[in-house]
């Protein structure tokens, strides 16, 4: 069976069997140890809060990280691009249109002209 | 004085300190400091009340620390003792009659060991931990039993 | 040295730009120690009006350091003391500057300063808090000290029906014993025995003399 699942690159061999043996094995040494562990504390909401000085747990919503700041980075890198372009996105469909056109028009005054 | 074996290496403590003019905070300082030298019995203060075993709470109980002080004594793993330095937890000290404290600190947590003094020499803070360690070994033989 | 000027120099300047405007100008030299060494404050009354041009004509002698804004409650008027220090830094050289501003208690509103001196938003923070001043243009106005849930209206430095109520002061030294635990033992103090005093003894010098 070990066979059926193995899996030969061009450098060596993969099977996933051994993935999942070592697995259950990580699995049973962390289960020893924490069966192993204190029993008998607290387990009431005052006691396993976690420690911020004695400060109350703010909501999820004050900490919270969102999508959009994950890439802060490149963000904050185009903040010159943004602030020149962001003015010109009105909302008003009419005005994207008039860009389109002008865009089209440009393109083929490039292909015809220019050639 | 006889160290039982479980506290044998390590006594840890943790200061909390609930709007205290500072003054018995330098005298705690005082007493972990190399003249006195409790580190050599394992005495040591840490960074947070679920590592320690004895919460020293210094200072009336201002209003606004009420709810951290209360939250802090919840935080920490039985078994656990306070202890109260200076006579501001214990009867307001100079701020008697202010309007902004919450009551000595008996009425916010339960305190095992009172040692007064404004501020309490360091051999006085010493002695109040010699007492809690005795009540330590109390409370650990019948968290055991 | 950054002191370019005496006190009674300082306080010639402050006259001869505010004239009228600034009142009761005092110039005090204490002295301080055991070696008496010199202490220079010169004390002077002005409006709130002319606040900000006060502080500005001593930011231009040199950039003072605020130490705080005292307040007192006086009747029907509210001081408020400017303490500012300039040429600090050299031993014994600074002149301590004290502005009063009387603020009325019907009208209690004082231009601030942190328009020239940024750190004064926290003592007019204070005085906002504890004396009932409003500060106007105050860049942040949020309470400092007392918490927020603490009754608006009152103010703990007043000494007229705003200030603390006898209902507020909570007198935490009336606790009795803890009832949970047994009472320690209290030793007996040892008696005192009155011993007979003892016939005077020769003079010294017999001893000196042995």
């Amino acid at each position: 069976m070990i066979e059926s699942f193995t899996l030969s690159t061009g450098f060596g061999a993969w099977n996933a069997v051994f993935w999942v043996i070592a697995f259950v094995i990580a699995f049973i040494i962390g289960w020893i140890i924490w069966s192993r562990g204190e029993k008998t504390y607290d387990t009431s909401p005052g006691a396993t809060a976690p420690f911020l000085s004695g400060n109350a747990e703010p909501e999820k919503e004050a900490v919270h990280i969102r999508a959009g700041n994950l890439y802060w980075g490149y963000t904050d890198a185009l903040a010159g691009y943004y602030k020149f372009v962001k003015p010109f996105h009105t909302g008003n469909l009419s005005d994207y249109f008039l860009a389109y056109l002008f865009v089209t028009a440009l393109v083929l005054i490039v292909v015809v002209i220019l050639k | 004085m006889k160290l039982s074996p479980s506290f044998n290496r390590s006594l840890w403590v943790f200061h909390v300190n609930s709007g205290s003019c500072n003054g018995c905070d330098i005298e705690i300082v005082a007493a972990l400091c190399p003249r006195y030298d409790p580190e050599r019995f394992g005495i040591k203060l840490v960074g947070s009340p679920r590592h320690a075993d004895v919460l020293l709470v210094t200072g009336p109980v201002t209003h606004q620390m009420r709810d951290r002080v209360k939250r802090v004594y919840e935080q920490m793993a039985a078994p656990k003792v306070v202890m109260c330095v200076g006579t501001c937890g214990q009867s307001g000290g100079v701020f008697y009659d202010s309007y902004n404290l919450d009551g000595p600190i008996d009425q916010v947590i339960p305190v095992d060991v009172y040692v007064p003094g404004c501020a309490p020499r360091p051999e006085a803070i010493i002695y109040g931990v010699v007492q809690a360690i005795a009540k330590l070994e109390r409370l650990e033989k019948e968290v055991s039993s | 040295m950054r002191a370019t000027m005496t006190p009674q120099e300082l306080a010639d300047r402050f006259i001869r730009k505010f004239g009228s405007r600034v009142s009761n100008i005092q110039v005090k030299e204490r002295r301080e120690g055991v070696k008496k060494l010199p202490q220079k404050t010169v004390w002077m009354t002005v409006s709130r009006e002319d606040l900000n041009d006060a502080v500005a004509e001593l930011i231009s002698i040199d950039y003072p350091h605020l130490g705080v804004i005292a307040a007192s409650d006086n009747g029907d008027m509210i001081d408020l003391l400017y303490h500012l220090q300039v040429f600090f830094g050299g031993k014994h050289e600074e002149i301590c500057v004290v502005f009063t501003v009387q603020v009325p208690k019907s009208d209690p509103h004082v231009p601030t300063i942190s328009g020239l001196i940024p750190g004064a938003v926290y003592s007019e923070r204070e005085k906002q808090d504890m004396i009932g001043v409003t500060v106007d243009g105050i860049p942040d106005s949020r309470r400092i000290f007392l918490p927020d849930d603490f009754p608006e209206e009152i103010y703990p430095w007043r000494k007229d029906e705003k200030g603390i109520p006898p209902s507020m002061v909570k007198e935490l030294w009336k606790v009795d014993r803890p009832t949970d635990r047994p009472v320690p033992p209290v030793a007996e103090p040892e008696p005192v025995e009155k011993k007979e005093p003892e016939p005077a003894k020769e003079a010294p010098s017999g001893g000196a003399a042995e």
